[in-house]
Parts: C-alpha cells; structure tokens; sequence
C-alpha cells in the first residue's frame, strides 16, 4: 500500500511539473463581528488578483477577534496591535482596540505573519498562498500532505488546493511549491 | 528528471518543516528602539527571576515570575504586581511569541506597571539577559537619535540609524552594540532625561 502511495506521488510529481499555477486560494479564518469580518474581506481584496483570486474560508482556521474575552480577558500591552492567544487546540488572534494600529493596518500585519507573507502584497500572496494548510492550524506540514494523499484521485474540495474540484497532481505541485517556500 | 528534482525539493522541503522553520505567528508588536522603549517604560530595574507561578484572576490565569530587584533604575518596583510578596511579571497563560524566561535568570526590564497580557514595554522588547555579567545578546544601540514615531506609525528599529533613512545622508554613522550593563543603563538613563 505504501509502495503504491510513493508511485502515484512520484508519478503526480513528474506529471504535476507540466501543470499550470494555482487558480484560487482561500484561507481558513474565522474572524467575529462586522468590523472585524470587514477588515479581513478588504485584506484579501488587496492581495487578490485576477490570476488569483484569495477567498475567505470561514469554516475552519484560527478565530479572529477585537479584544479578548474569557481566559484571555487580560487588558492588552500598549504597544501591541494583535496577540495570538492559544488554549487546548483553539487559536485566537485578537486584535488591540487600543493598539499602536489602526485596525486595517493591524489585521495586514496580522494575517501576513499568520500566513507566512513577507509582505502584502499580491505578489508575496501569490508565493505564499495555496491553501496547502489543510487542517488550518497555520502550518503547512506532514500532517496537510498525509490528508491531501488520502484524497488523491477523488472530486472532492478537501486537498483540491487549485479548487477544481478535483484532488490531483496539479495539487501536488502545489503543496510542494508551498511547502518548499515555509 | 523533473519528478527526481521535485521529489527532492518536496523531501527538502519536509525535512525543513520536521526542524519546525515553518511556524507562523500572528503576534504583531511595531519594533520600538531602545530609546522609545526607555521614554515608555513605567518601571525599569535590573532583576533576578523567581520560579514561576500560577495566578488566577477570574477566568484569566496568569504565569507570575517574583523579582528579586538588585537595582531600581528607574521607578518605584512596589507599583508592580505582586506575588508572594515580592514584585512580579506577569504573563497571560497561553499567551504566544512571550520571551523565554527561567527561574535565576537575571535581566534587566522595561516595564508598564499595570497588569496586562505581558508587562514588557514592546510586548516582549523590553526584556534584556544578562548572562555572567555580559548582555547576551549584545544590545545595538541607534547612532543618532530616534524619532519618535507618529500614533499608527512602526517605530524605527533600534539596529537602524536614523539618518540612514535621510536622503542627504552619504554615510550612514555605524550602530554600537553594547554589551555591558552599565552602558545599558545609561543609555536608559539618558533616553529618559531627554524626554520632551
């Protein structure tokens, strides 16, 4: 079984060489409020192209807030403009409402360390971006690559990086391109 | 030969994941210079860390490290949280991208006095090591003086000079890493006199 995994990943690779770039890319984030959800939708309108469009995926990834709540309840440092607050599996990234920032700038800076943008800009977006997080925990890793393999071959949206509805060596490349670039 | 070279790159890139180089944080702090930290801090004293403990306020827990103050540089060191009766810094548990703090450590801190998620002046800036008497790592201090930074405006770095950014200038002058806590309690010393 493993022997074949390795041949369709080889044989993916090989043919994936001849693909083209990704489509689309969304990203996993759960921001709350209407401030908040609007400050992130004008975000990834500024790194969006038409070559690649970078969509919301509001299904899964870490949440967003302004200020914290509950455990995190603590007042922020002044010279923060966002926390990343963990507790048990959830991730929060909750943003100063009195921080150095306004709240625009701070979600870019945000969001750009989150996903691993240099910058951003749609150029940084596209290096960085593939949705290649697959279980959006902010990393792409082995973890990404085993759930993408056992998708390999089915219609389906988990996996399917370039969103054509479909799992396949266009994927792969993908994933190897944005892992590479981590 | 593509799939040779990709099959590589993608083992490469995996082995660069297994070393942990792709994690991300969301922490966003503007850099502050030395200068901009001093002018900001409430409390700065040269300390020795105690063991950590846990504190709970309402659903807020927080991780308190007790300060054996060795040298009050500016400031009153009572106004801080307290734990176990000494002065303290205090950490929202849970809290990502805070410095790596251990019991004995001795450092100098730039401090607000005020319970917050972290009580270091620039998040974690204002947290300074001082190994076998030395700063480790060694503390770059800007050549000219730092510009304070609009409201909204990421400070200016401390390892950049100012005039590096002028057009007029040709050269900019170099940068001093210090390594010695005297110097770095001067420079504090005089950030702070020079306040407007």
């Amino acid at each position: 079984m493993r022997a074949v995994r390795l041949a369709a990943l080889l044989a993916a690779l090989g043919a994936a060489a001849l693909s083209g770039p990704a489509g689309a890319a969304s990203v996993k984030l759960r921001p709350q409020g209407e401030a908040l959800t609007q400050a992130v939708r004008a975000a990834l309108a500024a790194i969006s192209t038409p070559e690649l469009p970078v969509t919301l995926d509001t299904s899964g990834g870490p949440l967003l807030t302004l200020g914290g709540a509950g455990p995190s309840a603590a007042p922020f440092n002044p010279d923060v403009a966002a926390r990343l607050f963990v507790s048990g599996t959830e991730r929060r990234i909750e943003f100063n409402p009195r921080g150095p920032l306004p709240l625009a700038e701070a979600v870019q800076d945000a969001l750009a360390r989150e996903l691993g943008l240099n910058a951003w800009t749609p150029a940084a977006a596209r290096t960085a971006l593939s949705g290649a997080d697959l279980n959006g925990d902010g990393r792409i890793d082995l973890a990404d690559l085993a759930i993408l393999m056992n998708n390999y071959g089915k219609s389906t949206t988990t996996g399917d990086l370039n969103q054509d509805r479909r799992v396949d060596d266009a994927d792969l490349r993908l994933f190897s391109q944005q892992y590479s670039q981590r | 030969m593509r799939a040779a070279a990709l099959a590589g790159a993608l083992r490469g890139a995996l082995l660069a994941g297994l070393l942990g180089l792709g994690a991300a944080q969301a922490t966003a702090a503007p850099t502050l210079s030395l200068e901009q930290q001093a002018r900001k801090a409430e409390v700065i004293v040269r300390a020795t860390l105690g063991p950590p403990a846990e504190v709970r306020d309402g659903d807020v827990t927080y991780v308190a490290y007790p300060l054996t103050v060795t040298e009050t540089i500016a400031g009153d060191p009572a106004s801080l949280p307290r734990q176990g009766g000494a002065p303290a810094l205090l950490f929202l548990k849970g809290l990502a991208d805070l410095p790596d703090l251990r019991a004995g450590q001795d450092v100098i801190a730039l401090l607000y006095s005020a319970r917050l998620d972290s009580p270091l002046v620039g998040f974690n800036q204002g947290l300074y090591p001082v190994v076998n008497g030395s700063l480790v790592p060694g503390v770059t201090l800007a050549a000219a003086p730092a510009t304070p930074s609009a409201p909204g405006t990421p400070a200016t770095p401390a390892a950049t000079p100012t005039a590096a950014t002028s057009p007029a200038a040709t050269t900019p002058p170099p940068a001093t890493v210090i390594t010695d806590p005297a110097r770095l309690r001067a420079a504090i010393l005089a950030a702070r006199e020079a306040r407007p």
